[in-house]
């Protein structure tokens, strides 16, 4: 579980098989944008803001792929369950 | 205003029919931000005239969504990503931040965001990915609109008498084009299997695409004539040509109004005989119109396009729907459904295929589906599933030989029985066909017919393997001979298998929509046609102007000689007397691809 890890982190792997596509990319910007935290999602060097559809797509994610989330503020904690739970149940698609 | 003198520009022929108006140019992209540096006081007024286009950007959006309505819901989901990017931190609060930080018009500092937003985009290796850069000029392009007043012409906002010239049009504007009243379409891209160019022959626009600069060059209030029979535009022509295509306008839509006037009258020959013209679909909404054109049932419906021009393969369920569909509205006259044909020149952007040396002989269509279970398999399901509401038969494209029949068939056996198991009520299996367009399959056409219910000639690939002919290679499309003796041969040999069977034989490529090769095809003891709404009226005019008996002696004079030119001289000179009368030159001319 997260609150065992130390700082707000996790990493995760995208398991739907269109990876984060545009709706996918949606359905995670309307998760994110419900909490005060910032969200990071990162891959390799690269990092973008949970709550930009743009920037979420350009990580081009495909299926497999690992990314961290990373939240860091006042509701991290229910921030980070929520995004992860997102990604694990595949943004609700397949 | 007249931008420019007379010129006549040639494009893709992908509606047929001739349209005079009024130019209306739907400029979607190119628009010129004014850029100027601002006063640190004038900074916050800036600002809010940025917000304020972007509540109406999203005013906007969200009516399109509401006209669209339930019809729409994979434009609905481009304009909800829409939607967002209109929220998005990179686009919107770092356009507000530069005009802030550098002092610029809201407009200026815009242009600036999306350019590098779009350059982000452009590193992007995987295709899907990097062409979400549209996406991002749409939702710019209209913000930007927003900002400079012109406010975004909306496609239902068009006055009757005008011919629609774009560069491309929206998703949200194809959608809406039927609700207009647009005489014709000229747009800079597109092909022929394109949505718009789909579109646009189910609603009898003329149009021509895929003419690279008509956008540039054309203005609002110019006289344009398309002609979407011969692929071409002319804007402000000549007076003469102006009369002689309002002459030829005229006579195609009397011509044209005749025809379609008995478009539900049976195609029967002046000797009797019944010959079932169907219709082919890529969409299932489009069944209803090629119902009303006059086709007996859908002798083609490729379903691939339902995979295409989207996020997410559709789940067994979503395709259930679309055949359900369909065979409900065919009721008796039935529906003919072919499996997956992607691969080739059809590409799937979230199929994932191999790059190939030589794609058009590789893993696609059938070969894909038996290899791909996941892929295969929910349309199977999906099939058997709506064959419970109509006459549904399913067909199977590229069969080269027996060993991929008998897998389809063990393959369709197990869905059959997982279905059962699951409690489904499947009284029978559907008919099971397969389309005869390799060479390979022609051969042992008699072989074949003992396995299967029915054959679909499909001519295009079956001409270009037999050939070896690309049509769109310029260097050789000259070879290009429907006519060739080698086709005829190994079409009679296909016709003489399903008789000798007693298996239903149809043709669905575009040799069997166009009205030059109609008689030889009777005489060769075709009795099934498939083609594009537009071509049914024409062809079932033919036939009932045609006698089969005099059909099978064309025939045998055209096998007996020795080369496609003499074949095709000799149908380009006996057709006329055989017609007679009874069809308008100017309607068969620009339906018939005559050689």
């Amino acid at each position: 579980m997260s609150d065992t890890l130390p700082g707000l982190s996790r990493e995760l792997t995208i398991q739907n098989r269109l990876g984060l596509h545009a709706r996918a990319s949606a359905t995670l910007v309307r998760v994110a944008t419900q909490f005060k935290a910032e969200i990071t999602l990162s891959r390799d060097d690269q990092s973008v803001n949970a709550k930009s559809i743009l920037g979420m797509m350009t990580l081009a994610a495909a299926q497999g792929t690992r990314v961290r989330v990373t939240c860091v503020g006042a509701d991290e904690a229910a921030a980070l369950e929520a995004v992860a739970a997102c990604i694990n149940n595949k943004f609700g698609e397949d | 205003m007249n931008l420019v003198g007379s010129i006549t520009l040639k494009g893709i022929a992908a509606s047929p029919g001739i349209a005079i108006g009024r130019a209306y140019l739907l400029d979607r992209r190119r628009v010129a931000p004014p850029k100027r540096h601002i006063t640190p006081h004038e900074v916050e007024a800036e600002v809010a005239r940025f917000n304020e286009a972007v509540r109406e950007s999203e005013r906007q959006l969200r009516e399109v969504k509401l006209k669209l309505g339930a019809a729409g819901t994979e434009h609905i989901q481009i304009l909800e990503a829409h939607e967002l990017m209109l929220h998005d931190p990179m686009l919107v609060d770092g356009a507000r931040q530069m005009v802030r930080d550098q002092l610029i018009n809201a407009e200026w500092a815009l242009k600036k965001t999306t350019k590098s937003v779009r350059e982000l985009f452009s590193h992007i290796q995987d295709e899907y990915f990097r062409e979400r850069r549209a996406d991002v000029d749409y939702v710019a392009d209209r913000v930007l609109r927003n900002l400079m007043g012109t406010s975004q012409t909306a496609v239902t906002e068009i006055g009757p008498g005008s011919v629609l010239i774009a560069h491309d049009l929206s998703p949200s504007d194809t959608a809406l084009l039927q609700q207009t009243p647009v005489l014709g379409l000229a747009l800079d891209v597109g092909g022929m299997t394109s949505h718009t160019a789909i579109v646009a022959r189910n609603h009898k626009l003329p149009a021509v695409i895929g003419l690279e600069h008509v956008s540039d060059v054309i203005g609002s209030g110019d006289i344009v004539i398309v002609d979407g029979s011969a692929g071409l535009v002319l804007v402000n022509p000549a007076l003469e040509d102006l009369q002689r295509y309002q002459q030829q306008a005229m006579r195609y839509s009397v011509g044209r109004a005749a025809l379609d006037a008995h478009a539900q009258e049976p195609a029967t020959t002046l000797d009797g005989v019944h010959v079932r013209v169907a219709g082919n679909i890529e969409l299932h909404d489009e069944t209803g119109f090629v119902l009303d054109s006059g086709a007996e049932g859908i002798g083609l419906y490729r379903t691939e396009f339902l995979y295409m021009n989207r996020d997410a393969l559709p789940d067994e369920e979503e395709q259930y729907r679309h055949y359900r569909e369909v065979v409900e509205r065919c009721g008796p006259l039935g529906a003919t459904l072919r499996t997956l044909d992607i691969g080739g020149d059809k590409l799937v952007s979230h199929v994932k295929l191999p790059k190939e040396a030589n794609p058009a002989m590789g893993l696609r269509a059938l070969r894909l589906c038996l290899r791909e279970s996941s892929l295969f398999r929910p349309q199977l399901r999906a099939l058997l599933r709506a064959s419970v509401h109509g006459e549904l038969r399913i067909m199977v494209p590229f069969v080269s030989g027996l060993a991929e029949v008998r897998a389809v068939k063990r393959l369709l056996a197990e869905c059959h029985a997982e279905l059962l198991a699951e409690g489904v009520a499947l009284p029978r299996l559907p008919a099971l066909g397969i389309m005869v367009e390799l060479p390979s399959a022609a051969a042992i056409a008699d072989i074949l017919a003992r396995e299967v219910d029915f054959f679909a000639i499909g001519t295009n690939d079956l001409i270009q393997y037999a050939l070896a002919i690309d049509r769109a290679n310029e260097h050789v499309g000259y070879l290009y001979h429907p006519l060739h003796p080698a086709l005829l041969r190994m079409l009679q040999f296909i016709l003489r298998s399903g008789a000798e069977a007693g298996i239903r034989v149809s043709m669905c490529g575009e040799m069997a929509g166009d009205p030059f090769y109609t008689a030889i095809l009777l005489g060769l003891g075709l009795r099934e046609f498939s083609m594009n709404a537009v071509s049914v009226p024409v062809v079932k005019q033919v036939i009932r102007s045609l006698d089969v008996s005099a059909c099978e002696a064309l025939l045998a004079e055209a096998m007996a000689l020795p080369d496609a030119s003499d074949i095709e001289h000799l149908v380009s000179e006996r057709l006329g007397p055989m017609l007679g009368t009874r069809i308008s030159r100017e309607v068969f001319d620009p339906m018939s691809h005559r050689p």
